[in-house]
């Protein structure tokens, strides 16, 4: 299909039919002549040649690899986490490869010049002293860190990757809107929409000689890398954690470069040199890529009150011990005010001007460019000239002048008047427009161009793509993903078969390198509490199933086990205690309500999904996803005319979901410390959920149950009905129920089996020889392990019941002590004041 | 003016404390005013690491890190310092407020002594259109730039009510403007962010405060106290002058410096990262012993 010449200029014709590019703005696509620009050409005949109806397909396909990857986008200031699928534009942007390499040059020659003024802010400052710029310019910035001026070793470099935004005026040519040297983000995002569009269409992809986007990665780990002194030690990339926006872009760049995702409660810094803790002790950390803002680096030093910083972090940079990339206050090259003083600092650093300007910006801090801003604001833009916003302002990035309101622009002519140094003015930019693919038709909506820059071995290398945000509407200013923009994967265009001349991996997606590594603390502890909470999901669920159906089988009826039931409902928290009235079916509607109560199943299941979302990097998509559907079909609302029939399917689903959740964890998860850590938790959890079932269902001594009707129910809470069914043809008898559901070593469901793979796992972490004593968790679990395998089911009392559960919560202790963090909170001291 | 200073300071913890890291601002720092003779520091328990640097406003820094779990933390400061008073400023004979806000910007100092690093507001000294309006009330045209900030610091310390535990460290200078009550740092936070609102360069003081005893009355032990008051750029041949909003006057030799930065998170004296399960106390007790 993809293939035949014939009638290819056709094909490109009519898939472009209709489409009329926006007036005054360049389009990527059309020339002003309105014929197609050739470096689109064979692009569009490939994709024209596929048909409308195979195209949708094939975007469809793009589209759904970006949801079940789980390549989210988190929307700032929502409490509630809201995360956003990345949308896709679908239409690639191909650029021609000899434009390429102009923008290349141009971003490199950028990259060193920003290098020199990093260099020179926090050494000499003769751009101050010297008067090139006002010093203000760079005090203004509340990423200038004064800690870090004038402690530079000689040789450090200070950025490693950079990005700047890139947007092409009405005359094709292209500026920079503004540089990103703090912690760029979207790299991540941008090698999905590469993986999204190369699956959707491999053969074009492959025939058009499209740049790959891995080796610029694998030169820029290899960088990282070599500024470890150990060369099996571990490169970590320093995340502000789950809450920030694009914390999905922290885990995946983490995965796919080998890297270790830390948060600053992982890292402690000893002897000046920088440590994560792990569940094997302190182990050394040489290099840190960071995605954390600067100013919350180090409680000790820059802002007090960060709470995901490292105390003590700069003097671990300063002693030399520790590689930060990008080196700490590295965002003060972001200001606004410092853009209009970069063609000064060019020809003074440079002798040139540069070759790919930024967009003209006047600092309202001198009274010249104030008064020429002032003149002028209805045909500029009006910008913060160092935060994000001014508050009560300007609450945007930059807002038109022509746009503002006569009440605000009288406040911000007095602002401006007052505190001239605040502000830049800005020239408008029309931005250029690219086909999104809208409904089967293409229009065209303006773009920014992401392009990132790092710092290799053999010196700057640009990325051969790019993140491309394409607006929502037609207006051609601001881009914004936060305003619902979407993404476009960016194709550079080789003339020579790229395939042949690489030794990348075959695929874009292929993860770099895995190393076995080290399993910090905290997502060890995470890891172990998703293993006990989604075991607690099935136990409540399976719990909960008993009671409705047995409440359908003998309405109204209030026998002992159906007592026995309410109680488990309530000690497991499914339903709360003492508020449980009504009939069977109005209590289990209670049992599964969203959000529900602070112990419910939807309470359980959030636990869970939070702890899954902290270690996104070490987990399968897959998994996540069944997590989610999880959560997606349990808080659906009940309706009030549920059956038992809806309640049972309701119940029924969940549990598959969690099924399918155990076995792809199973399948997928290589047996590593942190798959032990689930299982840790899992069998633990299950070993605590049946011990008290096997107590509340069948101890001696409990009075008014039912012996048969008890044990049936015992059977199917512990999933062993069929196991008893193959054993015993006959009627249950309760010891040789108790020995199968409790001790039985080959029941995959019985205590007894739990306790022993919690040794075998524990052995393997232990990491000793057989000579070596066991440690404290070991030691305890193998004492579990034998008193189950020589306990008899005649033995196994309420009392010898209540020891092992007590005994298994002192086993989780002693792993949280061993092995997890500490549950103590970081604190300040009081101030003396 | 001689004195000798003590400071003794310790944290009571609930639960032992397993880990800590703290920042120390507590030393004086030689200046062309202030000389720093004999001084000692104790620190219990011994920590397992300790250095001494300069940040770059010239303060030091005592960085301590404490391993060992420990349910006391104090710390034992005594120095002999000797205070001359600076060449008087008559406030009326500095230049026009006008002029140092064109100056401010226009510095081409980058040191810990250049205006631009105390132009800008900081977390703690944003000002809104109110604060403005004070500002104005006292810096009207062509008013010489210490004549206006004296006046300013007097009508704080007039207006406000001088109230300890009505405002935290967190205290904004937003917040003790509306409820117009503070403690010295928060007054100190009003007449920064007052300054700054209108381009004026303001810096934040850490320090001692030598309190005289009631007529015929002997000096109290451990009466003394941390103090903070303001220091305001009068242009690059006056350079800094320090003025005390909690008292309203112009700082002469019963002043102490310790530290200065551009709020009080700067030069926070105690302050550090600790592990802890419980609560914690605290005490401290300051002597300023003049000698003469």
């Amino acid at each position: 299909m993809e293939d035949g010449f014939s009638g290819a200029a056709a094909a490109a014709r009519a898939i472009t039919a209709g489409y009329a590019p926006i007036a005054g703005a360049y389009d990527e696509m059309i020339a002003p002549d309105g014929s197609i620009r050739p470096h689109w050409q064979p692009l569009l005949q490939a994709l024209g040649s596929l048909g409308p109806a195979e195209l949708a397909r094939r975007f469809a396909t793009a589209d759904r690899y970006l949801k079940e990857a789980g390549v989210f986008y988190r929307v700032y200031g929502n409490a509630g986490g809201a995360e956003r699928p990345l949308s896709l534009a679908h239409m690639p942007l191909p650029i021609d490869g000899a434009e390429w390499r102009r923008l290349s040059d141009g971003l490199v020659e950028r990259a060193e010049l920003l290098e020199m003024i990093q260099r020179d802010l926090y050494g000499p400052r003769r751009l101050i002293s010297d008067g090139v710029i006002p010093a203000a310019v760079a005090t203004g910035s509340p990423e200038y860190l004064r800690p870090m001026i004038g402690t530079m070793p000689p040789d450090a470099h200070q950025l490693w990757f950079y990005a700047a935004d890139l947007g092409r005026g009405p005359d094709g040519r292209w500026w920079v809107l503004g540089d990103r040297t703090q912690a760029p983000s979207g790299a991540g995002y941008a090698l999905e929409n590469r993986v999204a569009l190369s699956r959707a269409f491999p053969n074009i992809f492959r025939r058009l000689n499209v740049e790959r986007l891995a080796g610029f990665f694998e030169a820029f780990r290899d960088s990282l890398a070599s500024r470890m002194r150990d060369g099996s030690a571990r490169v970590g990339l320093l995340t502000p954690g789950g809450m920030n926006e694009t914390y999905f872009e922290h885990a995946y760049l983490a995965r796919y470069l080998g890297f270790l995702l830390v948060e600053g409660g992982d890292l402690v810094v000893r002897d000046n040199a920088l440590h994560v803790r792990t569940i094997h002790g302190l182990r050394r950390l040489d290099v840190l890529f960071r995605r954390l803002d600067s100013s919350f680096a180090d409680p000790l030093e820059l802002r007090a009150d960060s709470s995901i910083g490292v105390a003590g972090l700069l003097q671990a940079v300063r002693s030399g011990q520790l590689t930060v990339a990008n080196a700490l206050g590295s965002g003060v090259l972001e200001s606004r005010a410092l853009l209009g003083f970069l063609p000064a600092i060019a020809r003074r650093f440079l002798g040139r001007d540069l070759a790919i300007p930024n967009i003209a910006t006047w600092w309202c801090g001198q009274p010249a460019e104030r008064d020429r801003v002032l003149a002028s604001l209805d045909t500029l833009a009006i910008a913060p000239a160092f935060a994000p916003n001014l508050p009560g302002l300007l609450d945007a990035e930059s807002v038109a002048g022509a746009e503002i309101s006569p009440v605000q622009r009288q406040r911000i002519v007095e602002a401006i008047a007052r505190r001239g140094v605040d502000f830049v003015g800005q020239e408008l930019v029309g931005l250029s427009t690219m086909p999104v693919w809208d409904g089967g038709r293409l229009s065209p909506r303006p773009l920014i161009l992401r392009v990132y820059v790092a710092r290799t071995p053999q010196g700057w290398q640009v990325m051969p793509g790019a993140f491309c945000r394409v607006s929502h509407d037609t207006e051609p200013r601001a881009v914004s993903m936060q305003k619902g923009g979407r993404s476009a994967d960016v194709w550079v265009q080789n003339s020579a078969p790229v395939l042949a001349t690489t030794l990348l991996p075959r695929d874009d997606d292929a993860v770099i390198r895995r190393s076995p590594g080290t399993l910090p603390s905290r997502a060890a502890d995470n890891i172990f509490w998703l293993g006990r909470y989604v075991e607690r999901i099935e136990v409540m669920l399976r719990v909960l199933r008993a009671y409705v159906v047995r409440s359908a089988e003998n309405p109204g009826a209030r026998n002992p086990v159906h007592e026995a039931l309410t109680q488990a409902l309530e000690s497991f928290g499914v339903i709360e205690k003492d508020k449980a009235t009504g009939s069977p079916f109005v209590i289990a509607r209670t049992a599964l309500a969203w959000p529900g109560s602070p112990l419910s199943i939807a309470q359980t299941v959030q636990r869970a999904l939070d702890a899954a979302g902290r270690i996104r990097d070490r987990f399968a998509p897959d998994a996540w996803r069944a997590l989610r559907d999880l959560s997606t079909l349990l808080s659906e609302p009940t309706p009030t005319l549920m059956t038992e029939v809806d309640i049972n399917d309701r119940v029924n689903v969940a549990l598959r979901t969690v099924s399918s959740f155990s076995g792809l964890v199973q399948e997928n998860m290589t047996r590593l410390s942190a798959w032990r850590f689930l299982e840790l938790g899992r069998r633990l959890e299950r070993a605590i959920a049946t011990t008290r079932l096997v107590r509340r269902f069948a101890a001696e001594g409990e009075r008014g149950i039912n012996a048969a009707e008890s044990l049936d129910a015992l059977l199917e809470l512990a999933d062993s009905v069929i196991s008893y069914r193959q054993r015993y043809s006959i009627t249950a008898t309760r010891l040789s129920i108790v020995d199968l559901v409790a001790l039985d070593p080959n029941n995959p469901r019985s205590i007894a089996f739990q306790t022993s793979r919690l040794v075998e796992h524990l052995e393997a972490l232990a990491d000793r020889s057989a000579a070596d004593e066991p440690g404290e968790v070991l030691s305890e679990a193998i004492l579990i392990a034998a008193n189950m395998r020589a306990m008899r089911a005649s033995q196994f009392d309420r009392v010898r019941l209540d020891d092992l559960e007590g005994a298994l919560y002192r086993l989780s202790d002693a792993i949280t002590r061993t092995y997890l963090v500490d549950r103590a909170r970081l604190a300040r001291p009081v101030d003396p004041l | 003016m001689r004195y000798k200073l003590l400071l003794r300071s310790s944290y009571r913890y609930s639960a032992p404390v397993q880990f800590a890291r703290h920042a120390l601002r507590l030393l004086p720092h030689g200046t062309a005013t202030q000389r720093v003779g004999a001084e000692r520091l104790r620190i219990e328990p011994e920590p397992y690491q300790r250095c001494e640097l300069v940040d770059f406003f010239g303060n030091r820094v005592v960085q301590i890190a404490i391993e060992k779990p420990h349910s006391v933390f104090a710390i034992e400061f005594a120095a002999d310092v000797e205070v001359y008073s600076g060449g008087i400023v008559d406030p009326q004979a500095t230049p026009p407020w006008e002029w140092i806000r064109a100056a401010a910007v226009e510095s081409r100092d980058p040191g810990p002594l250049g205006p631009a690093h105390y132009l800008h507001p900081g977390p703690h000294t944003a000002a809104d259109d109110d604060l403005v309006g004070f500002a104005r009330t006292f810096m009207t045209p062509g008013r010489p730039i210490i004549a206006g900030a004296f006046e300013m610091a007097v009508a704080i310390q007039r207006e406000f009510d001088y109230a300890p535990g009505t405002t935290t460290v967190g205290t904004t200078a937003l917040a003790a403007w509306a409820l117009h009550q503070g403690v010295c740092q928060d007054f100190a936070h009003v007449m920064l962010a007052a300054l700054r609102a209108i381009g004026l360069p303001a810096a934040y003081v850490s320090g001692l405060l030598r309190t005289k005893p009631p007529e015929g009355k002997p000096r109290l032990e451990g009466a003394d106290a941390m103090h903070a008051w303001v220091s305001v750029w009068a242009g690059e041949s006056i350079g800094w002058i320090d003025i005390d909003p909690t008292n309203g006057l112009l700082v002469g030799s019963d002043h102490i410096r310790i530290a200065v930065g551009r709020e009080y998170s700067d030069v926070a004296p105690i302050d550090g990262v600790i592990v802890v399960s419980g609560d914690q106390t605290h005490t401290v007790a300051v002597d300023v012993i003049p000698l003469d």
